[in-house]
């Protein structure tokens, strides 16, 4: 398929977007909390994996490989904002930080604002982070990527990371702490 | 939705169990970030994005030559110039950007010595360029005369001759056609010294009554023949004022 798209097969790339394209906008709207924001850069990311096809290496799953750059590129986007947390009102589309309350519990306007801070607080804390601490994280459990895959993408070997995911998990623990979300 | 992969304490590695209890309260919170994101695209999106790579080159390193392949040399020769423009922005590999850059440069420089070429060859045609070459010869023809009258200088000099003794002794058999000549060598001196123009001047003034022949200007020859010739013709030819001379002679 991308030796296809490589000799100008538009269609075949159109295969891949809608191939990966639910993957991709979780993995943004994950680190962003904001669907729109995260499909822009969605976008951002499948025209920046479009621009580098002839970069990829083949050596890992492509969605991999376009996963780690949309998870770059949200971080680059949430470093850049300022701290401010959405929150989206009952009844909002998809996305709702009230839909994993209790029902019993769902309707009062305090729960969600709770949960919302506490969400927005680990995206935060995860932002903060340095690298590659913040890389492996975010493709581990943002980017749903297995160690061994990130392991290929970074090129780094596997035991590194893992010191990298623990390290990196006990920083941000260490990031929710003050803020008692932890 | 697709819920995070699960994660096993494994993953961690060695870990105590202080750094385990702190490092899978971590875990929890990004798996309930995780799990918040109840998310679905559609066609809507694929669209979009497809749109947005609507002018973007084909991503091969070389792929703006794609268009010259498939349209041909005349017809993708344009696209093929504006995504090799559009390859060397940002957001490319660098091998790709420099290649695309080196051949919008090539193409600039081939186009820009194609124009120039063709602008000369037509200003050529159209006689543009007659007039600049014509001046520059101008100068060269007005210096020519400018050096052409160092020639005139040179008979000044050959009046000199006039006094050089040699004719005249040349002239000396034209003393005898001179016959009465009283002082034919002296005319003939004139004469025979210098053919030129010189020579009228003194055959005019002088006794060109006594030798046509001197007159006659068959002065250009000291030889006694010409002289004689002259003198018979009593020419006229004396274009030297020799005409007069001619008259005595008959």
């Amino acid at each position: 398929m991308v030796h296809a798209v490589l000799e100008g097969d538009r269609d075949a790339f159109r295969i891949l977007v809608d191939r990966e394209s639910t993957a991709v906008v979780r993995a943004c709207y994950r680190v962003l909390g904001d669907m729109h924001e995260a499909e822009d850069i969605a976008q951002e990311a499948f025209v920046s994996a479009y621009r580098s096809l002839a970069s990829w290496r083949g050596d890992g799953p492509f969605g991999a490989w376009l996963s780690r750059i949309a998870v770059r590129l949200a971080i680059r986007q949430a470093s850049r904002r300022r701290a401010v947390s959405w929150v989206r009102p009952l009844g909002a589309a998809d996305a709702d930080p009230a839909a994993s309350i209790p029902a019993a519990t769902r309707t009062q306007p305090e729960q969600v604002a709770l949960r919302a801070e506490s969400l927005s607080a680990t995206r935060r804390a995860l932002a903060g982070l340095d690298e590659p601490y913040r890389e492996v994280v975010a493709l581990r459990f943002f980017g749903e990527r297995s160690l061994e895959e990130i392991a290929i993408l970074t090129g780094r070997p596997l035991g590194t990371v893992k010191t990298h995911l623990r390290r990196g998990l006990l920083r941000l623990r260490d990031g929710l702490e003050p803020r008692g979300f932890a | 939705m697709s819920g995070p992969m699960p994660f096993g304490p494994e993953e961690l590695g060695p870990t105590e169990g202080s750094e385990l209890d702190d490092s899978l309260e971590a875990i929890r919170s990004l798996e309930t970030v995780a799990a918040d994101a109840n998310v679905r695209t559609g066609t809507a999106f694929t669209d979009r994005v497809m749109a947005a790579l609507a002018n973007e080159p084909s991503p091969a390193p070389a792929g703006f030559l794609l268009p010259l392949q498939r349209r041909g040399l005349l017809a993708g020769f344009g696209q093929s110039v504006r995504q090799a423009w559009a390859s060397i922005g940002a957001g490319r590999p660098t091998f790709a950007r420099a290649a695309a850059l080196a051949y919008v440069l090539v193409v600039a420089i081939a186009g820009t010595s194609l124009v120039g070429a063709a602008t000369f060859g037509a200003a050529g045609a159209l006689g543009l360029l007659g007039p600049h070459e014509s001046v520059a010869p101008s100068p060269a023809t007005t210096t020519a005369p400018v050096t052409t009258p160092a020639p005139p200088a040179e008979p000044a000099p050959t009046l000199e001759p006039a006094e050089s003794p040699e004719p005249s002794e040349t002239a000396e058999p034209s003393d005898d056609h001179g016959g009465g000549g009283v002082e034919p060598s002296d005319d003939h001196s004139g004469g025979g010294a210098e053919p030129s123009d010189d020579h009228s001047g003194s055959d005019s003034g002088g006794d060109g009554s006594d030798d046509g022949s001197g007159g006659s200007g068959g002065g250009p020859r000291p030889s006694p023949t010409d002289e004689h010739s002259g003198s018979d013709d009593g020419s006229g030819s004396g274009s030297d004022g020799s005409g007069s001379g001619g008259g005595t002679d008959d």
